[in-house]
Order: structure tokens, then sequence, then C-alpha cells
């Protein structure tokens, strides 16, 4: 296969001559330049990936990330390289990467596979929106870095602020737990709910209320009916999505949500919708903020 | 009521044209190769990884046993064996197939305006990819390695499909072809297709949205030779009987009782570009998507310029349909960071020109 393809290269470049001769002199400096690097270079792809680089203190080694881990705190500067599922190989590869990171919403999968044969180490992790799974992928994105011992302390951390969680569940144990409809803005007038096996119905878990609308697994477009039957007590909202409906004022215009009263909203992070990342219990604490739960001393 | 009584669109071709060949028209073949070598030249050359052409003529003298001081990284050469050549090769392959088909079919169904997602082939394309994406988990499961092959082989079957369907009700009583009715089964299907895709979404995930939405536009990204490979044999064998046809469709323009009455076998020629159009465009649509325009003003522009005659107006829509794609698809590769969809871009470039013909009253 290989002859084959240096033959149609040798055919090609032949075709090539004429315009080879009308080009002035091509400068030559950074094939010479290139010397052996030492130090990976990292493209990431998925916001849950990025947060958890990042957080392991390897953001410098960082040469490219998709557009929505842009959006990250402390990310914005970093090249980007599209939108997660519509990777373009070469923009990828421009930016010289050894090793590609991304969740297993990264493709298309031919442009993953031009990427591998380009020689980038390309190397997937699964994103289920589950507590296992994200201590899981912490450890080995640690693991694939060097940084197993940064990794247990990230790890550390979230168990840490999980048992805090844990003990405000506990402590509120006689109350009612808080029905929390978790909802993010795909358009202006396109608001979907998020069903079971989402990031945001494993938060609401783990803060201790129920999904409101627990019927159906994934996002579903909001219909206000079932909103209204539904009966929220606390909105769970993507602080960008928020401001995109206009805020708290806006949210209760919208048709389902005005019929109910007494909900209160609360914003947590977008990346937090879209995948658990590390810093998921300081989003759990923060919807348990909003739910009012006790929080006990010495923490 | 036959298809020969209805003649759609009969004026647009003028028996004065058909006495006039050769003579007097442009030549277009030096042209048209001088196309498509640029534009593979443009496609070979440009992207966000730069391949200096030193690097390219010293690689390319090493591997004749010819050392020079420069050749290709790694990187670029695989950028250029893998990324960018396997792209332009395929888009070559479509753009001829998609742009020869336009012109066959337009030539088989005496109208201007017929292009192959008009007998229902894109359409069924793509309700066997949408299906195949929605059942992703499921199929996954039994196919296990051969998972990448689900989307284009449902594609492919699809089209097939809904192309065969639209011929058998455009079959008549008297088991006639009749060609006007084909087209109206596949605008029907078309329909059927689309609320099928429609439904499917309803039940999609987010993730599964956005990979349709992708599909339904097109796009070379993520072309492998293992790409090419799959789908070079049907549509070199696609483009070659299209070819082949070319002098039988200029008899068919003059009719179909006349072109009988000249030893045109017309039903088996009606049946065999129809199923040809199936296989071309078929496999075309499963290994990149919807890809629009390019069968509809292609063939326009050429009729416009070469004037009727099939003998040149086939092997002409070939070199210029596959330069078009070639150069649209650099486009889309280097245009963002992003790849955008070759098929979005096709349309967009497509519908002003096509838009301009018409207000000149150029078409018909």
């Amino acid at each position: 296969m290989n002859r084959v393809l240096r033959a149609s290269l040798v055919v090609l470049s032949l075709s090539a001559l004429p315009v080879l001769a009308a080009e002035p002199s091509a400068p030559k400096a950074p094939a010479k330049a290139a010397t052996p690097v030492t130090e990976p270079r990292l493209v990431l792809v998925g916001p849950t990936i990025t947060e958890t680089v990042f957080a392991l203190g390897a953001g410098a080694q960082v040469v490219g990330v998709d557009d929505i881990s842009l959006a990250l705190p402390g990310v914005a500067g970093k090249p980007r390289v599209g939108y997660q599922r519509a990777l373009s190989a070469e923009t990828v590869l421009a930016l010289r990467p050894t090793r590609l990171l991304a969740t297993e919403e990264a493709g298309p999968p031919g442009v993953l596979e031009q990427l591998r044969t380009a020689g980038t180490d390309v190397v997937l992790f699964p994103n289920r929106p589950t507590l296992d799974e994200a201590r899981k992928r912490i450890r080995e994105v640690a693991s694939r870095l060097g940084r197993e011992a940064q990794g247990e302390a990230l790890v550390a951390e979230l168990e840490k602020d999980l048992k805090v969680a844990a003990e405000r569940v506990a402590a509120a144990k006689g109350r009612k737990p808080l029905k929390v409809l978790a909802i993010y803005a795909r358009g202006a007038n396109a608001l979907m709910v998020a069903g079971t096996e989402t990031a945001s119905d494993e938060l609401i878990r783990l803060s201790g209320g129920v999904n409101a609308v627990p019927g159906f697994s994934g996002h579903r477009p909001l219909t206000a009916e079932e909103v209204v039957a539904a009966a929220p007590d606390l909105v769970l909202i993507p602080t960008g999505s928020l401001k995109a409906v206009g805020g708290a004022e806006g949210l209760s215009k919208v048709p389902g949500l005005a019929q109910v009263k007494g909900w209160k909203v609360t914003s947590v992070d977008d990346v937090n919708f879209m995948g658990l990342g590390p810093r998921l219990g300081k989003a759990v604490g923060h919807i348990q903020d909003a739910m009012q739960l006790p929080v006990r001393s010495g923490t | 009521m036959s298809a020969s009584d209805v003649a759609p669109v009969h004026a647009t071709y003028p028996t004065r044209e058909q006495s006039r060949t050769a003579g007097g028209r442009p030549r277009p073949w030096g042209l048209l190769t001088a196309l498509v070598v640029a534009a593979v030249l443009a496609a070979l050359s440009a992207g966000a990884v730069r391949v200096p052409l030193v690097g390219l003529l010293g690689s390319l003298l090493e591997a004749l046993g010819w050392e020079t001081g420069h050749r290709l990284e790694h990187t670029q050469e695989a950028v250029l064996l893998s990324i960018r050549l396997p792209r332009a090769v395929l888009g070559l392959l479509v753009g001829a197939v998609l742009a020869t088909t336009g012109t066959a079919l337009q030539a088989l169904f005496r109208n201007p305006l017929v292009e192959p997602g008009l007998l229902g082939t894109s359409s069924g394309a793509a309700l066997g990819a949408v299906t195949a994406i929605v059942l992703d988990v499921t199929l996954s499961t039994h196919l296990g390695s051969y998972r990448l092959l689900a989307v284009p082989g449902a594609a492919f079957v699809g089209a097939l499909g809904a192309t065969l369907l639209a011929q058998r009700l455009g079959t008549g009583s008297g088991g006639r072809t009749e060609t006007a009715r084909i087209l109206l089964a596949g605008v029907a299907i078309s329909a059927g297709a689309g609320a099928g895709i429609g439904l499917l979404m309803q039940v999609a995930s987010d993730a599964q949205l956005r990979t349709i939405t992708f599909w339904t536009w097109g796009s070379l990204a993520g072309t492998s030779w293992q790409t090419v490979g799959v789908a070079a044999v049907p549509l070199l064998v696609a483009l070659g009987l299209l070819l082949r046809d070319a002098r039988v469709l200029n008899l068919l323009l003059l009719g179909e009782r006349e072109a009988w009455h000249l030893g045109v076998d017309v039903e088996r020629l009606k049946r065999r570009l129809v199923l040809v159009a199936a296989l071309g465009v078929g496999a075309a649509v499963s290994v990149t998507g919807m890809i629009g325009f390019v069968g509809l003003l292609v063939p326009a522009v050429l009729r416009l310029t070469l004037g009727p005659d099939h003998r040149r107006l086939m092997g002409a829509a070939a070199l210029l349909g596959a330069a078009l794609l070639v150069a649209a698809d650099t486009l889309a590769r280097t245009m963002s960071t992003s790849e955008m969809s070759v098929g979005a871009l096709t349309s967009v470039l497509g519908v002003p020109v096509f838009v301009s013909l018409l207000a000149r009253r150029g078409l018909t």
C-alpha cells in the first residue's frame, strides 16, 4: 500500500513541478529547527477532560482545546480546534500535538483515525455521567500525564467534598427532598430538560434532591404541561443558559414554569451539564446551598 | 399516458441545436483538465499544516533513490498522504459521478431541473443513515468492528431501495417505464423518507441529533484510503457506464419513440440509467453525506456553454464536477478551524450561480 501511495505522490508531484518553478523560494527554517520535544504537547477535546488536565496542573502543556472547553476558567487564550464532533484533522495537526486527550464525543471517527495515522497518540475516555466514571477518569488522565500523585490528591479532594455533601444530606433527613428540574438552553426558545442518565441527574442525586422529571433518560425538549405536573421546587440551569433566557425573571415567564409557583433557581457552570469533572463536589455543595441544606460545623 | 406524450420541457432542446455539432463550440478538454489539475494541486498544498514544496520534491526524489537535503517531516508526509490525497481522490470521484448522473438524468427525463435527489435516492440514503445512527448502540453490539460501516452501509441500502421503489412505481400498466411517474414517485418517496427522518429525530438523543445534522449536510472530512477503497468500485463502475451511454442519450433527446425507431432499446436504457444513478449516487452519498447542487449546476452551466451534444457534455460534466467538488472541499477544509460541510458550501456557492442563470433566462 505504501508503495502505491508513494507512486501516486510521485505522479501528483510531477504535475506540481511548474508551480514549484513559479514559487520564489520557500522558507526552509522550520523543518530543520525541529528538535525532539520531551514535553508532550496536548490537545484536549471535551470540557471534562480539559477541566481535569488543568486541575492536575498540566495546563502549560496544552496547545489546543475544543470550542466548549474554551469557556472554562483559566483556559481562555489557548488555540481552538473547533467543535468537538466536527474536528478537522489539519487544524489539530497544525498545532503539532503529540497526544490528543478526548471524551468519546470527539469525532468524526475518520478524523481521529487520520490523527492516529499522522502519529498523534489519540486517547479516548468514556464520558458516562456517573460518579464512579468521574473518579476513574481523573485517575486515568493523571496516569496518562504521569501525574498520579496530583490525580490522587484531586480524587481525595473530590471525596472530601462529597463526604461533606453526604453529611448535609444526612443532617436534613427529616425533610422532604426537593424536586429539582435541570434545564439547559439549546437556543433562545429551545429549552431542554435533563432526565436520568445525565450529568445533572447525578448532581441532583448527590445533592440529596430528586429529579423532577425522572421518566426518561437523556435530554428532551421542555413541555409546559410536563413542568406543571412535575411542580419543581428548584430549577438547575447552566450559567450561560440562564443569561440566554434573561435571568431568573426571563425563566419565570417560560410557559410551564410561569404556571408553577414557589420555585427557586440556581445556576452552575455550563461544564457541569456536559459531564462530571473533578469539581463536581463543589457544584453539589453549591446546589445544596440553594436547597438550604444545613451546613455541619467544622467544614 | 406515455412519457413521450408528456414531453415535459420539449422546447428546452430545440432541434436546431441537434444538428449543430462540434463546429463553432469551444473545445472544452484542455481548459477542464487544467481546472481539475489546478483544483488537485490547490487541495494538496492548502491547509492548516504547511507542506513546503521543496520538501515535497525532496521526499519524492528520495523515494526514487535520490538524496537531497530536503524532505518532509513525518507529520507533513502523513497529512499529505493520508489526509489530503484520499480526500482529493474521493472528491474527484464523487464530483464526477454526481455531475454525470445529473446530466444523464436530465437527458433521460428531458427536463433541466432533474437532479439525483428527485428520484428519492438522496432521501432514501438519508433515511438509511439516520436509522443506523439512531440504532447505533443496538447495532454496535451485533456488528463489533464493522460498526464504522453501519452508517454508510445503511445509507447505500436506503438509496438503492428508494430508487428501486421509485422505478417500480414508475412502471405503467403495460410494463413500460414512464418517466413522469418515476419523478412523481420520487417526490412521494422523498417526502416519506423526510417524515421518517423527522420521526426518528424525535427519539434520537442529543448526541445523535448532532451527528444527523452533520451527516445531512455532507462532508469529506474523515476520508481515509479505506473509504476510498470501498467507494471507488461502485463509483467507477457507475461513471464508466454513464460515459458509455453518452451517444444513446443524444438519441433519447429526440423523443422516446424516435429513439426506439433509431434502434435504441429505450425501456432497457431507462431502467439501466436509473439503476446506475442509484448505484453511483448511493455510493457517493453513503460515504460523504448529502452534497447538493453539483448534479444540477454542472449540467446546466455546461449545456449553456457546450450545447446539447452528450458525447462532449458527459465527459465535460465528469471533469467539471470533479474540479468543482475538490475545490469546494479545499475551501471547506481551510475556511475555518472546524470542518465546514462541503454540501452546505456547494449549495451556498451554487444557488447564486443558478439564480443568475435563471434571471438571464439562460437555462431553458
